[in-house]
């Protein structure tokens, strides 16, 4: 019994060796290592097919809550195999004609939701439109705000991510119950995910809401719109992406004669991060042709911003139509002052763009035929002419302003 | 002991620079300070284990300090098929009633698939003197499977149960005017044992028809929500679940709790045999196990990949895929 006790109190200090102890004292003869039946991607594939054998045309109801049940567990797990699984569970949900009421369109939320929730792997559209009858009934239908919120947030992502431009452009998105929902829905209260979801969907939509000529909605609700996108955007982390889609929707509404007079000026803060936009937008390729942005900008009484604006069209100076440029000239020389920092100002795209595009030319021999460099000194050659044509001007307003 | 070492050395030094004779002192150092370090290092437990035997030599086994009052004492009869002595006859002593005989038994299969014994790990977790060597058996205990099939002797699996469960109250003080508190130094004990009463309750299958289960269901006393545990995620996970499996219908708030992953794992794993139970019996998986793998699932970061793969296991059990015996046994799934 001492023994045993010292012995005991002793080991009870070194834990390890005890344990290896205990393991001599007591294991008798090894049996065997156990494995597992098979790896994580084939039990989630036998799980997801398993689900979509639920959801089938010869379950029964009590089949189909489990299988609810299971979902709701399932679809929140943020891995490839989950999110390819549900989305084949999804177009298997919307196209069943046996599921019906709640039922289906709960299965469909839990099912998109696996589809859309993760950022780092969404599987592409190939057909928007299950999605868009599904978002229309959200929009449609009160929920739990937490569910509708949810399944809202799915469709937004869904539309906006794993669709496309052209793809979204073949269906109708100016329907009043899409507005109108989308304009509710676009509140910094919401999830973060929602309405960052939303502003992806409004720079895909721009082109329908903003650029066709039809009022979508009336002056109150614009302004309402444009005030919570200028709420989000001080909000918001201003990633890359984020901001290439707030100055699409920003240049969408600059073109459109019925949205620009009520762009506040803080919204054109983000023109900060107007380098990382693609010149190809739709958005900004109309607003750069249309004459009537440059005297919308005018009439702030800050003038940075049409300066900024005017910098930029003088960078695409070569690509403008005859009119645009006509007109940038005339304003040039009633806006821009004889000094320094004006020129200074307006000159800064050029300057810009011209140092980024010799950077780039470092990358190849100088007498390089490569595509891309072909391209490279077209873009030089076009900012060179942008920037002599601008010099005469601003020679003429300095000669002006000392005389 | 260092110390023994190494003075003798220092000591040797200091005489050699003095002019002593170098190697006649330093031997003879040496020596003294082997003796001493012994006894600094055996001193303690043998003086402990004397004054024991002279001047206490009925002292009956640790017994539960802190345990609400129980109306009917745990029915250590039905238990007492293994409640004998060493010599196999019957004991005087009732607290020791629950002791095992220190016989060489297996009867358990541990997760490297070796025979253990479980009546002796019972045995010696009835019989260790501190709470060291008793957590270090309790943490033993989860490298043991309980199942009914791997393990024949209900005996043995009752007292440890029961064992472990009265380790548990051990570490927390009850004074009936408040709820039950966590005493200094013992979370270790504590979070060792809810584990393992835990396990051997999953695994051993035990439901609230068990007499064994009934008797703790009478005298338990919601631990979940001391407030001496509202810092310690992982304890709190146990206790909460020790509550629920003693019919204490409290949800465990998952979202609250920052687990470590380690004992994500852990739980995912013991969580996986308790859906499998209860699809075996035809039962729906408990609220606790499904809240448990939601949470896990829609975690950022994901957990640990063999946590997935127990959590999709329990969706695989809750639409009726069958689940293979190899995905109970193995901890890390991949």
């Amino acid at each position: 019994m001492v023994i045993r006790y010292t012995k005991l109190t002793f080991l009870s200090w070194k834990r390890r060796e005890f344990i290896r102890l205990l393991r001599l004292v007591c294991v008798c003869r090894p049996k065997r290592l156990f494995l597992p039946s098979q790896e994580l991607p084939s039990i989630l594939q036998k799980v997801s097919d398993k689900l979509k054998v639920t959801f089938g045309p010869t379950t029964t109801r009590t089949d189909i809550e489990v299988g609810l049940r299971a979902l709701e567990l399932f679809s929140p797990l943020c891995l490839h195999p989950v999110a390819d699984g549900c989305q084949a569970l999804f177009n298997e949900v919307m196209k069943s004609t046996h599921l019906t009421g709640e039922i289906k369109w709960k299965a469909a939320r839990l099912a998109l939701h696996g589809v859309c929730k993760w950022d780092l792997y969404m599987p592409l559209l190939s057909d928007a439109n299950d999605i868009i009858t599904f978002f229309e009934h959200t929009l449609e239908s009160p929920y739990a705000e937490e569910e509708q919120d949810m399944a809202l947030q799915s469709a937004y992502r869904a539309l906006a991510y794993a669709a496309n431009r052209e793809m979204l452009d073949q269906y109708d998105m100016k329907k009043r119950v899409i507005v109108d929902g989308t304009v509710a829905a676009f509140d910094h209260q919401k999830p973060f995910q929602l309405w960052k979801a939303i502003l992806f969907f409004l720079d895909v939509v721009e082109g329908q809401w903003f650029n066709s000529g039809v009022e979508i909605m009336d002056e109150e609700k614009r302004r309402e719109l444009i005030r919570k996108l200028a709420d989000n955007v001080e909000r918001i982390e201003p990633t890359i992406d984020v901001i290439c889609a707030i100055l699409s929707v920003l240049f969408g509404m600059a073109n459109s004669p019925m949205w620009r007079p009520h762009l506040p000026i803080k919204l054109w803060s983000a023109m900060g991060g107007f380098p990382a936009l693609p010149e190809t937008t739709p958005s900004f390729v109309r607003c750069r042709n249309n004459p009537d942005v440059i005297d919308g900008l005018r009439a702030y009484e800050d003038k940075s911003v049409v300066k900024f604006w005017m910098g930029i069209l003088w960078r695409d100076w070569v690509d403008l139509r005859p009119e645009v440029q006509a007109r940038l000239v005339e304003v040039t020389r009633e806006v821009v002052g004889p000094g320094a920092e004006d020129q200074a100002l307006i000159s800064a795209a050029i300057v810009g763009t011209h140092q980024q595009l010799s950077q780039h030319m470092e990358k190849f021999r100088p007498w390089s035929i490569e595509e891309e460099a072909l391209s490279c000194r077209a873009r030089l050659e076009k900012l060179e002419q942008g920037r002599l044509k601008l010099e005469g001007v601003l020679v003429g307003i300095s000669s002006k302003g000392l005389s | 002991m260092a110390l023994a070492v190494l003075s003798p050395f220092l000591l040797s030094q200091i005489l050699a620079k003095t002019g002593q004779s170098f190697y006649a002192i330093s031997g003879v150092v040496t020596v003294a300070f082997f003796i001493l370090g012994f006894i600094l290092a055996w001193g303690p437990a043998l003086l402990h284990a004397l004054v024991t035997k002279v001047f206490h030599p009925h002292t009956p086994p640790r017994t539960v300090r802190h345990l609400p009052p129980t109306p009917s004492p745990l029915p250590r009869q039905e238990v007492g098929s293994f409640s004998s002595a060493p010599g196999g006859g019957k004991t005087h002593d009732s607290t020791a009633s629950l002791t095992v005989a220190p016989i060489l038994n297996p009867v358990g299969v541990d997760y490297q698939g070796n025979l253990t014994d479980a009546r002796r790990l019972a045995w010696m977790l009835e019989r260790s003197p501190d709470s060291g060597t008793l957590s270090t058996i309790l943490q033993f205990i989860l490298e043991v499977l309980w199942t009914p099939d791997h393990l024949q002797d209900a005996d043995s699996s009752n007292a440890t149960l029961v064992r472990s469960y009265e380790l548990l109250w051990e570490a927390f003080d009850n004074d009936y005017a408040t709820r039950p508190s966590l005493l200094r130094g013992m979370r270790g004990q504590a979070f060792a044992a809810a584990k393992a009463f835990i396990h051997i309750f999953i695994q051993g299958d035990y439901t609230s028809d068990n007499s064994v289960v009934g008797a703790l269901r009478d005298r338990h006393i919601p631990l979940g929500s001391s407030s001496s545990l509202k810092d310690d995620a992982d304890l709190r996970s146990v206790v909460g679940i020790v509550d629920n499996l003693l019919g204490i219908r409290r949800p465990i708030q998952w979202a609250e709790l920052r687990l470590t992953s380690s004992h994500r794992l852990w739980l995912s794993h013991i969580l996986l045999y308790r859906a499998w139970y209860a699809t075996k019996h035809g039962l729906r998986i408990p609220d606790d196990v499904t809240e448990f793998v939601k949470h896990s699932l829609s975690s950022d970061p994901r957990p640990r990949l063999a946590v997935v793969a127990d959590c999709v296991l329990v969706v695989g059990l809750i639409i009726g895929h069958p689940l293979h015996e190899a995905d109970l046994l193995v901890l890390e799934k991949t």
